[in-house]
């Protein structure tokens, strides 16, 4: 089935960050490494997830001799001594971490380094996976939230045909798995004839999900995240005003944090708070709907990572 | 006296919920035993973010994972009400769980949400087999597996504390909300339910399915 064509979801669902893996230090000099553990370099999908990477990523450490006979779901990451939260995409964890700002006039820290960890899995940071298939339940529970926000029920992704919501989930994973360039050795012309494949099976069903049959949703799938480890802002925000006019980004964000935007048109250059999605500024003059259309994450929500000063 | 009608019967608003833990607080202190233990907690730095917490000893028989540890190095710092083990069991050893308990409201489901973690003796945490071997009722453990995608009872991060937690999925709490008032006499006084007796009437609910006991004391109320 094919997807209709969004140049934006397509962009989005294309966007790719260059990661440099390193095993953490302490890690390889108990494993015995004689020699240095050269990284491992991927470029990987920003709406991919770290569980979807692990295999390809423990392999090539063990191919390097190192002992590891634990589950792959025993494997986690670190930034800056900060473990990553697997359940969070890729790009979404990039942009909270790095906190980059890309009006800044540095270059973005690519490639990103990341530390792979084969031990002390940390339980009271991170919750347990059960590798790919917690991966999967998060997923789905994520767009079951989407769809009680936007419905007052779950029932239009609970009447998904089981296919169609293998096909979500399926399109998602093969993407990751394609799209790193890692499998350089893959024919070219394969490799992008299999991620259109992925696109089009992940969109043709998320597309009826995300435009809910043509009606204006009741709430916006919408998550804030804000510097210093601050609970995730998650509030139901309705996109209509009073007059029953749909809300700009800039007015949602100024109905939430009107400290941070005090005006919902235009930047205030006291506070300098930028809304950053998918590692872009996002105009505040964007309407919240097609926002929420185009700009959300596979799991159906919106992710907006406030970033404060340049 | 009654507190205020809910709005959005079985939907609460944040501030319903905030109101409403008051009220659960009040009567959990005349309810005295163990039900008094339950506290009000705030986020260090951000309003808005408030939940209900309390801590319980589980007393379950050996034969658990860790077995016994019974002069537990006790690192529980907040104040706790025993549960004195069952009388019939007195010579067995049990294994004794600690469980946090939190009633967090979720601003997409606009219910609470029951979140809990578990720990054994030793500090260790409960696995979620474990989780539903021992801290989940016998009698609802096969739907709870079986409930939605993935079961009822899964990990996510605490809202305010942002680590994780198990928590009993929310989706189906407004059906059974809606089944406990009185449909056949709509919008009479007595149908509906009041912001003061909405935690209680929904703890009775769910908090079993975890292992809360729920007393007739939190329904007797002083005034």
């Amino acid at each position: 089935m094919t997807a209709p064509q969004n140049p934006i979801t397509r962009a989005i669902w294309d966007g790719a960050l260059p990661i440099k893996f390193s095993l953490d230090a302490g890690e390889a000099d108990a494993a015995g490494a004689n020699t240095i553990i050269e990284p491992y370099f991927i470029e990987a999908p920003r709406c991919s997830y770290f569980p979807l990477l692990t295999s390809q990523i423990r392999k090539y450490f063990t191919d390097l001799s190192l002992q590891f006979i634990g589950d792959d779901a025993e494997i986690w990451y670190d930034v800056d001594g900060t473990p990553l939260k697997w359940h969070y995409p890729i790009g979404l964890l990039f942009d909270l971490h790095t906190g980059y700002r890309p009006d800044s006039n540095s270059p973005p820290p690519l490639p990103w380094p990341v530390t792979v960890h084969f031990k002390n899995f940390p339980a009271d940071k991170l919750i347990r996976a059960q590798a790919i298939d917690a991966t999967q339940d998060f997923f789905m529970s994520m767009i079951k939230e989407a769809d009680f926000l936007r419905n007052g029920s779950t029932k239009k992704v609970m009447n998904l045909s089981k296919n169609d919501q293998v096909q979500l989930w399926d399109g998602l994973w093969s993407n990751s798995l394609l799209s790193c360039k890692v499998l350089q050795y893959l024919n070219q012309a394969i490799l992008t004839y299999q991620c259109a494949g992925d696109y089009d099976r992940f969109w043709s069903i998320n597309y009826r999900l995300v435009m809910n049959d043509g009606q204006v949703p009741r709430h916006i799938p919408l998550r804030i995240y804000l510097p210093d480890n601050c609970p995730v802002i998650q509030e139901p925000i309705s996109p209509l005003n009073e007059d029953g006019k749909v809300l700009s980004l800039g007015a949602v964000l100024h109905r939430v944090l009107p400290e941070l935007f005090p005006s919902p048109t235009t930047n205030d250059s006291s506070t300098d708070a930028a809304p950053v999605i998918h590692g872009v500024i996002t105009s505040l003059a964007v309407p919240i709907v097609e926002a929420s259309q185009n700009l959300c994450y596979p799991d159906n929500f919106l992710h907006i990572v406030v970033l404060l000063g340049k | 006296m009654n507190g205020s009608r809910i709005c959005h019967y079985p939907h609460l608003t944040r501030a319903e919920f905030d109101d409403a833990a008051k009220h659960f607080l009040r009567q959990a202190h005349h309810a005295g035993g163990e039900d008094a233990d339950w506290k009000w907690i705030e986020h260090e730095r951000v309003k808005g973010f408030g939940y209900l917490a309390t801590r319980r000893l589980l007393y379950r028989p050996t034969a658990l994972q860790n077995s016994i540890d019974q002069d537990n190095d006790d690192t529980d710092d907040s104040v706790t009400v025993k549960e004195e083990p069952d009388q019939s069991s007195i010579d067995v050893p049990s294994e004794c769980l600690t469980v946090d308990y939190h009633i967090i409201y979720s601003s997409s489901y606009r219910v609470p949400v029951l979140y809990f973690n578990a720990y054994y003796s030793n500090g260790s945490p409960l696995s979620i087999d474990d989780i539903f071997s021992h801290v989940i009722e016998p009698s609802r453990r096969d739907d709870l597996r079986t409930a939605g995608f993935n079961g009822a009872v899964s990990q996510q991060d605490h809202p305010t504390l942002m680590i994780p937690f198990y928590y009993l999925h929310p989706c189906e709490t407004p059906f059974l909300l809606k089944n406990i008032v009185d449909n056949t006499r709509e919008l009479s006084e007595k149908s509906v339910v009041h912001v003061d007796g909405y935690l209680r009437s929904w703890l009775s609910l769910i908090g079993p399915t975890a292992g809360i006991k729920v007393g007739i004391g939190l329904f007797l109320d002083s005034n």
